[in-house]
């Protein structure tokens, strides 16, 4: 019954325009699971949000930024295996390219 | 009306201030139409700013903050965010006409300081469940479709399966999607502010007859109210805003001699030859900004066109600029700028080499 727990480092330092959750799907891949996390962070600008017991299996973290610019760093504790996109390596990074676009939205799944 | 400009401009920017509300980029003078490029995104703590063009030189410093922003139990919900920020700011002008340093007096800031503050909110939803409504899984089957159409070998179309709705993969697969993708994906939001600014600028005079100088330094001031909406599509931004402002303007140079002449080089000088002369404008602003992609998003085209009107002088200007974005890091970023200002009856068209299209 792993823990999962995500380290967000915004390049702000601050929780302004992001939003990261950790997600699960059915079998079909068409009904998601937003499971609750509990949010903590450091004095030097990093969060961290952390799951109960889970089952083990596949997940997902998901970014959600809002606003030119914004930018920020994920990590999930441990380093698991990321199995989409192919070949990904943490840390993922997430950023809304202020020249195209004004929000972004990413997400990553691994084994645990 | 006269076409009077066709020439290349290189703006050499280095803004190192990640908060600055639309009415920072502006001086304290009335209309011409509203300014290019503007960043509304807060931003707590201290930043400096150094801004080199051939229009102008100044260096700045801001300090910012938060009166409300999301707790840690919010970040766990999927409720809608709303932040409200605040900043003060000093911005001096450096070389140029606007002299850090006055020669005679060697009066440090005596021309062209800015002193403004501003409130600034931003209000936006967070809705991650998005992906898994049925129109998201649709355009994902779609990408499918298309990874399995382009895979060459067995490998490469087993390797198509995903474990999970996923944005880039739609993006991947089926660029051109990009914007039906956004508006399933994500709600308008809105952001805003209030500014209050005042300046503080030596003017200079020259009196007929005796070329006797005058200066005096009165001071200006202008209050903003803004406003702008970015859609679903994340490709664009309405703007609009109101700025009142009350500032001194100096009148145009002119050739003043004394009242005996000698010999004209040292009995004459231009100068402007009264004081300045207060001036309220109430400009109304309005922008749309869009970004348009092609090559599968990287590239594409930008525009930014804006309009601006002074409800007190009826003097109206507008500006077109259209960018080039190419899809690979490139050392130019061409485009060209259409502009009116009713004041001047000029129509100017400017092409650039390097400015980069930015929300």
């Amino acid at each position: 019954m792993p823990i999962i727990t995500v380290k967000v480092e915004p390049a702000a330092k601050d929780n302004i325009g992001w939003d990261v959750f950790v997600t699960s799907w059915n079998d079909s891949v068409e009904e998601l699971t937003i499971h609750r996390t509990v949010w903590t962070n450091d004095a030097d600008g990093t969060f961290a949000a952390t799951t109960a017991n889970l089952p083990s299996g596949v997940y997902g973290v998901l970014a959600v930024l809002v606003g030119a610019g914004r930018e920020i760093s994920i990590t999930v504790e441990g380093e698991p295996t990321v199995l989409q996109p192919a070949d990904a390596e943490w840390p993922m990074e997430a950023k809304v390219d202020s020249a195209i676009e004004t929000r972004k939205t990413k997400t990553w799944y691994f084994q645990v | 009306m006269k076409l009077s400009r066709l020439f290349f401009t290189t703006a050499i920017g280095l803004n190192l201030a990640a908060l600055s509300d639309p009415a920072l980029a502006q001086t304290m003078a009335p209309p011409p139409p509203a300014p290019s490029q503007r960043n509304d995104d807060a931003l707590a703590g201290v930043s400096f700013s150094l801004d080199v063009s051939e229009e102008k030189s100044e260096a700045g410093v801001t300090v910012a903050g938060y009166f409300k922003k999301p707790s840690l139990e919010e970040m766990s919900g999927q409720k809608d965010r709303t932040v409200l920020g605040w900043k003060l700011g000093v911005e001096v002008p450096i070389g140029g006409g606007d002299d850090l340093l006055d020669s005679a007096t060697l009066d440090q800031l005596g021309d062209g300081t800015k002193i403004s503050g501003s409130i600034t909110f931003l209000h936006y939803s967070v809705g991650p469940s998005q992906l898994g409504t049925p129109p998201f899984t649709a355009l994902m089957k779609q990408a499918r479709v298309a990874c399995e159409n382009e895979a060459k070998t067995e490998p490469e179309r087993a390797a198509c399966a995903y474990y999970g709705p996923d944005p880039d993969y739609i993006l991947k697969h089926t660029p051109k999607r990009r914007l039906a993708m956004n508006r399933i994906l994500y709600d308008g939001f809105w952001t805003g502010g209030l500014k209050g600014s005042t300046s503080f600028k030596r003017y200079k005079w020259v009196s007929a007859g005796t070329l006797a100088e005058n200066s005096a330094s009165p001071s200006g001031y202008s209050a903003t109210l803004w406003f702008a909406y970015y859609p679903d599509d994340a490709a664009s931004v309405f703007k609009i805003e109101g700025e009142f402002s009350s500032a001194p303007e100096q009148a145009e140079p002119e050739v003043i001699c004394k009242t005996v002449i000698v010999t004209a080089k040292d009995d004459c000088v231009s100068a402007p030859g009264t004081a300045p002369v207060r001036k309220e404008a109430f400009v109304l602003r309005g922008e749309y900004r869009r970004f348009f992609p092609f090559g599968g998003g990287k590239g594409g085209i930008g525009a930014a066109v804006n309009g601006s009107v002074d409800v007190i002088s009826g003097d109206y200007g507008f500006e077109l600029p259209i960018y080039l974005s190419l899809p690979q890091t490139s050392a130019i970023s061409p485009g060209i700028k259409l502009g009116y200002s009713s004041k001047k009856d000029d129509f100017g068209v400017s092409l650039f080499l390097k400015t980069s299209f930015s929300f």
